[in-house]
């Protein structure tokens, strides 16, 4: 098919949410993708930071197909092995005890999030008449969190909400780094923080030291979950496995929600939560992890086989030939380049 | 992750209903490099994590290439 007829298939077919770019992409390799009259590229997208490991990487076409012929999907009515070794590649990865759901997309990770603050509000720090009261969220400016009606309403960019009124009420938008006006707004109503700890959307704002470290102590004061949005960089994208750990290692949040290089390509979603320990309004004890029990919470497809023996591959793979620390280095290197640019 | 941040002035005169960043980002493309643009300004790099040097380097080089192609507004 030329390219011609593919944009004219968009034009009449596809729902016009995008502005793309005039080109049709036919195949990759590597880091290096071409079109349909054989152009070549050197791709710095990587699809928005999603295809760590490039385009058809051996080992993920190994486990693709590998797990493929063995088995797609069964649903989360039974257990499958590759969810559960994920499950504790991801705990092991943030280094602290905790558990993981499984979910499809980025917006879908950070729903799972704002749902287990949620149920924290109202099932931890609420009594019967207090229900659906103590459930606020703390976004930032300029922050990108998805766009399900929950992922716009905590964005803090006011061009993804529009048109789209009325959005989930629960959430404000604080500046940036301004850790005062944090404590200015932190209230009884507060269950939550939730930051990129490298904003990446509407330019790359990295969060300062002392911002995560203060974000920590107030949330520890005020019994509110930090919550981190790794989306676009976690998982070795800033150089280390955790983007907060590259500012803050010392930081530890409740809950981290991956998704982007997590499958390589393969969609995905996860959602980390921590082994707090808690105690219910009916005075019984849980963890924040366990707070989400058999029918709160679910997705079809989120933990398929396929999805997690793709990315345990990936994520092997980005240990095994040391990616984080090239990363890192290459990151670097590029910044150096680029700065003869300045001024 | 890189964002390049952009002199607004850059480009004087931005393609119809593009920003700096997505005029930028359409010229990279045409020389043979996909970016995205993150915001009006800034340029992001999200390399997979398997590039290596010698790519950085002609990533760079097509960056020189491009930007030089835009006059001095």
């Amino acid at each position: 098919m030329n390219e011609s007829s593919t944009k004219q298939l968009f034009a009449d077919f596809v729902v016009p949410c995008y502005g793309r770019y005039d080109v049709v992409l036919t195949r990759g390799e590597g880091v290096r993708v071409w079109d349909d009259a054989g152009h070549q590229y050197l791709d710095f997208g990587a699809g928005i930071a999603v295809s760590t490991l490039g385009h058809a990487h051996p080992k993920m076409m190994q486990a693709l197909s590998g797990q493929a012929s063995a088995l797609i999907h069964t649903s989360n009515l039974y257990y499958t092995e590759p969810q559960g070794s994920l499950a504790k590649r991801l705990v092991e990865l943030v280094g602290s005890p905790g558990k993981v759901f499984f979910s499809n997309s980025g917006a879908e990770a950070n729903e799972a999030l704002f749902k287990v603050a949620r149920k924290y509000g109202n099932d931890c720090r609420s009594t019967p008449p207090e229900i659906g009261t103590k459930v606020e969220i703390l976004t930032f400016e300029s922050s990108f969190h998805g766009r399900t009606m929950a992922g716009i309403s905590a964005t803090g960019q006011e061009k993804v909400k529009i048109g789209f009124a009325p959005l989930l009420s629960g959430f404000r938008h604080l500046p940036f780094n301004d850790l005062a006006a944090v404590e200015k707004a932190v209230s009884g109503q507060t269950v939550g923080i939730l930051l990129e700890a490298f904003q990446g959307e509407s330019g790359i704002y990295p969060a300062s030291r002392e911002f995560l470290i203060g974000l920590r102590r107030l949330c520890d004061e005020h019994q509110i979950l930090l919550m981190f949005d790794e989306i676009q960089c976690g998982l070795g994208r800033v150089g280390n496995w955790c983007g907060w750990k590259a500012i803050a290692p010392e930081v530890m949040p409740d809950a981290v929600s991956w998704a982007k290089g997590i499958g390589g390509g393969f969609p995905l979603g996860a959602t980390w939560l921590r082994a707090k320990p808690m105690q219910k309004s009916d005075g019984s004890q849980t963890q924040l992890c366990d707070l989400l029990q058999p029918g709160s919470h679910g997705t079809t497809y989120g933990g398929t086989p396929l999805a997690c023996a793709v990315s345990l591959a990936v994520l092997q793979t980005i240990e095994d030939d040391h990616l984080v620390e090239r990363a890192a280095k290459l990151g670097r290197f590029a910044t150096g380049q680029i700065k003869k640019f300045e001024g | 992750m890189i964002g390049i941040d952009l002199d607004p002035e850059l480009v004087s005169q931005p393609s119809p209903g593009k920003t700096v960043a997505q005029t930028v980002v359409n010229a990279l493309m045409r020389n043979g490099l996909l970016t995205a643009p993150a915001g009006a300004t800034v340029v992001r790099w999200l390399p997979p994590l398997i590039v290596e040097e010698s790519d950085v380097v002609e990533a760079v080089s097509i960056l020189d290439r491009t930007l030089q192609s835009f006059p001095a507004s």
